[in-house]
């Protein structure tokens, strides 16, 4: 890979790490899903940094073009992080179900006895 | 004589506002006419209609959810109200007159006994037994869901996705504690069954719906992911009560 190409595309990454670290600095994404973000972005910074690095490891690999490996590569990261994003929702709807019933519950309790106390 | 069981109706109610006062007033009539005691709770879904100013100005015990969670997430909500205050016995009612409270009597009979541990009133089991059969397609359907019962627990059930069940303290409990959002007859029938729970049909008769939309027909595709969801729902049901024993 040209050099500038390199450049560009580690300052690219470098610039949505910096991104990544002002959003958990303002505690609006939680460190706990954010290190996934972070982890891929220092390898992918690595990655672009180190010279033949991706094309030794594409020819090693028997890709016959470096971007079907990128592609593959980053493909598969993506369906891992969708699928962790699915049990994060799922675990969350049953959170809000019990939050919502138990709640709900709770208030009609509390109604009841205010107004048996008028 | 044996001291008198604690009957609670609960009654879903989502947006419900043409059905629920009738509803009401046929329970109350019931119990005034046949001197039997049944409780009732409504628990409104969220409704974004009246139905929560009816509720209020009929003086209906109820609950408000305050956000919709669905007919499996209401149905629970009564089931831990119905464990909460100790009631013997659960029913789950319709709240848009599809069910007829002549027919508890039925239902509960069974577990007063102690034969069975939930029961599931049924359009099919006895031929002239309803007026409403539901349609062809909807039939054909619950054959479907029958078939799938049949084969994962062994047990013959001919009206799957009826709502009009009673349970006793046993399955209030487990309700209370697990019921699916989705679906929620026929898994929660297999996971009662896999627990090896006694159930029981007992024929009812039902009156078509009177006023607002079946939660399952209001678009097309609704009927098909119903049906998948269904039947993938019973099968994973059943695989996981197996691990669990």
């Amino acid at each position: 890979m040209e050099l500038r190409l390199r450049l560009i595309l580690a300052t690219v990454i470098f610039l949505f790490l910096l991104v990544i670290i002002n959003f958990i600095r303002k505690d609006d994404i939680s460190l706990k899903y954010s290190l996934i973000w972070l982890f891929s972005g220092i390898v992918m910074i690595i990655a672009t940094m180190i010279p033949n690095f991706l094309a030794g490891m594409s020819h090693f690999l028997g890709f016959e073009l470096v971007s079907n490996m990128i592609f593959m590569i980053a493909i598969i990261i993506l369906l891992m992080i969708c699928f962790s994003f699915t049990i994060i929702v799922s675990r969350q709807t049953q959170k809000i179900k019990l939050l919502v019933q138990e709640l709900s519950l709770l208030k009609s309790k509390v109604e009841d006895l205010e107004k048996e106390k008028k | 004589m044996k001291k008198e069981k604690k009957i609670l109706l609960i009654i879903p109610a989502y947006n419900e506002e043409k059905n629920i006062k009738r509803v009401y007033q046929s329970i109350i009539n019931y119990n005034k006419k046949n001197k039997s005691h049944y409780d009732l709770i409504v628990i409104n879904d969220g409704s974004t209609d009246h139905t929560k100013e009816i509720l209020e100005q009929e003086k209906i015990l109820h609950i408000n959810l305050i956000h919709n969670l669905g007919i499996g997430g209401a149905v629970q909500t009564g089931y831990k109200y119905a464990l909460d205050y100790n009631y013997d016995i659960a029913i789950q009612f319709d709240g848009d007159g599809q069910h007829d409270v002549q027919y508890v009597k039925n239902l509960i009979q069974p577990i007063i006994d102690g034969q069975a541990d939930l029961v599931i009133g049924s359009r099919f089991l006895d031929k002239n037994s309803s007026k409403f059969k539901s349609t062809k397609i909807r039939r054909a359907g619950i054959r479907w869901i029958s078939f799938l019962l049949k084969v994962f627990t062994g047990k013959k059930v001919t009206d799957t996705t009826s709502g009009f069940r009673a349970a006793n303290r046993k399955i209030i409990s487990c309700f209370a504690a697990d019921y699916p959002l989705d679906s929620p007859e026929p898994s929660s029938f297999v996971s009662i069954a896999k627990q090896g729970y006694r159930t029981m049909e007992v024929p009812v008769s039902m009156n078509e719906r009177e006023g607002g939309t079946s939660s399952i027909t209001s678009h097309f595709w609704k009927p098909i992911y119903y049906m998948v969801n269904v039947s993938l729902s019973i099968i994973i049901t059943c695989l996981r009560s197996r691990r669990d024993h």
